[in-house]
């Protein structure tokens, strides 16, 4: 069964006199339950993709489903609980001015009411850090705890998809491998889906069941992640799948 | 790294000192009525520019009254008016940049363009157009200041939004279902206020002398008020026989300016320091 579903999505930028496509009706679903990724090169228009989806933008035309549900341009609180966004420079994802515990509190009051408390101890523990980090400041930790952090505010408001927008691109391969290795946990143990953006096809190969490969704003091929990597059918994907094995 | 630490407490000191200076100069115009050698207004046709003296510390002007007195009760003028025009313009310009910036289309456009239109003229010759036109007295100078005033911070407000605006924790906040009015005033409003404040602190005194300016043009606070703008004015023709006349509120008037100037530069590096750190 889909959970999240676009159809036809197209986003037109304008900016003077230049008129950019940026997405070129893309279709796509995402089952419960399933991590899908989003592979291609700079510009090819994934991030953009997650922006509509998580409403921080809207499409220029198409529609994006819900559990079958059209989301309008103005989001309902709900519909922002239920989808979740972790941003690419975790650091830069809470405000500067706040402690990690007040930013997470403060989007758990906004989603779900003013009287709603977080259990500190139990976000941290999800996400393998101690619980007097919450009281820091974000300059305070590092990327990777960062970036645990970010996922941790993204579950306490028990969201049934996670966006992810080239989470492990700023962080080290060891942190790349412990926030790859806990979203997975965290994705199988509380079933929930996830879009998982990246332009690295090893990282979609170790956490993804399905990818999308993008390209100009346009879906060039879509399945199994071991399908798509072991027998692309599009020149573009080898090229990808190709660049991935030379480095 | 022992360097910077030393570096950031070296500029907390500095803040420190003329904050303390900025407190006593605020102290002395609050308490300026109980601490006068003399009334201020009193006239002497006997004691007429005479020179400083035990009786009168700063001497007297040509109606013979104290300028030490003057001097003080000028304080608690020159100093309200400027951080009270400073403060109203800070609120009324940050509040329409904030918006402007946030909401942009014909919000921004309206607010923008409103704001050129006041810069299009000089602020001087704007001020003393407008004080002409309503007459004197504390309340039209502070207009005729005023009118221009907010645009500064109405620029900058906007400018500071526009950037924050793309900042992760700003989409974050919208994501997380927070209204307009809430990440306007917890999440933009806190992280615009540090460059915001110092340029309002540095206005205290750009302000100050605009309004000792209009006053000594004769279209500010008037006569027989003490305003060190208009002492200067009125003593200005007796330089020569009581040079102390003038150079009383004129040295309190650099003073006072030169105090708030150093401490939005203070406050302006500390935050500085704090960002790095």
């Amino acid at each position: 069964m889909n959970v999240l579903e676009g159809k036809g999505i197209t986003k037109r930028y304008h900016q003077q006199n230049i008129t950019v496509d940026a997405l070129r009706g893309v279709d796509f679903r995402l089952e419960d339950g399933e991590i899908l990724g989003l592979a291609g090169e700079s510009g090819s228009g994934k991030s953009t993709l997650l922006k509509q989806i998580a409403g921080l933008e809207t499409p220029t035309s198409g529609t994006i489903l819900l559990h079958g549900k059209e989301l309008g341009c103005r989001r309902t609180k709900e519909e922002f609980r239920a989808m979740q966004m972790i941003f690419q420079n975790a650091p830069a994802s809470f405000n500067p001015r706040r402690t990690i515990a007040d930013s997470i509190s403060e989007s758990v009051r906004s989603l779900r009411g003013r009287d709603a408390k977080i259990d500190e101890a139990a976000l941290a523990d999800l996400v393998g850090l101690p619980e007097e980090l919450m009281q820091r400041y974000p300059r305070q930790l590092s990327g990777g705890q960062c970036q645990r952090m970010a996922i941790a505010r993204a579950m306490a408001v028990h969201p049934e998809i996670l966006l992810c927008d080239e989470i492990t691109s700023a962080l080290d391969v060891s942190s790349q491998a412990q926030i790859l290795r806990l979203l997975a946990d965290i994705c199988r143990d509380s079933h929930t889906s996830a879009i998982f953006v990246s332009h690295d096809l090893a990282v979609i190969r170790c956490l993804c069941d399905r990818v999308m490969v993008m390209k100009d704003g346009a879906l060039v091929e879509e399945g199994k992640v071991e399908q798509v990597i072991h027998s692309p059918r599009e020149e573009y994907t080898k090229k990808l799948v190709d660049s991935v094995l030379q480095i | 790294m022992k360097k910077r630490i030393k570096t950031a407490a070296h500029l907390r000191r500095r803040l420190i000192v003329f904050l303390i200076l900025a407190g006593i100069l605020v102290a002395i115009s609050l308490i300026a009525p109980l601490i006068c050698p003399n009334d201020p207004n009193e006239t002497s046709a006997a004691n007429m520019n005479k020179a400083p003296c035990a009786e009168y510390p700063f001497g007297t002007d040509r109606y013979g009254r104290c300028i030490c007195s003057r001097v003080l009760m000028g304080a608690r003028t020159s100093i309200f008016s400027a951080v009270a025009l400073v403060g109203l313009t800070f609120i009324f310009g940050t509040v329409l940049g904030l918006l402007a910036g946030w909401y942009g289309g014909a919000v921004d456009t309206i607010v923008m363009r409103l704001a050129d239109i006041m810069l299009a003229f000089p602020q001087m010759v704007l001020a003393i157009a407008v004080a002409g036109i309503l007459g004197g007295g504390m309340g039209n100078a502070m207009l005729a200041m005023g009118i221009t005033g907010w645009t500064l911070y109405a620029r900058l407000a906007r400018a500071q939004v526009l950037a924050l605006k793309e900042e992760p924790y700003v989409h974050a906040a919208r994501l997380s279902g927070c209204s307009a009015w809430s990440i306007m005033t917890k999440t933009l409003l806190p992280n615009m206020l540090g460059p915001m404040l110092v340029t309002a602190a540095t206005q205290i005194g750009v302000m100050m002398i605009g309004i000792a300016g209009l006053s000594f043009l004769g279209i500010g606070v008037t006569e027989p008020h003490a305003e060190w703008g208009s002492m200067i004015n009125g003593s200005r023709a007796y330089l020569q026989l009581a040079p102390w006349a003038v150079l009383a509120p004129a040295i309190a008037t650099i003073i006072t300016v030169m105090t708030f100037n150093y401490l939005g530069d203070c406050v302006r590096d500390v935050l500085d320091v704090g960002v790095e750190r």
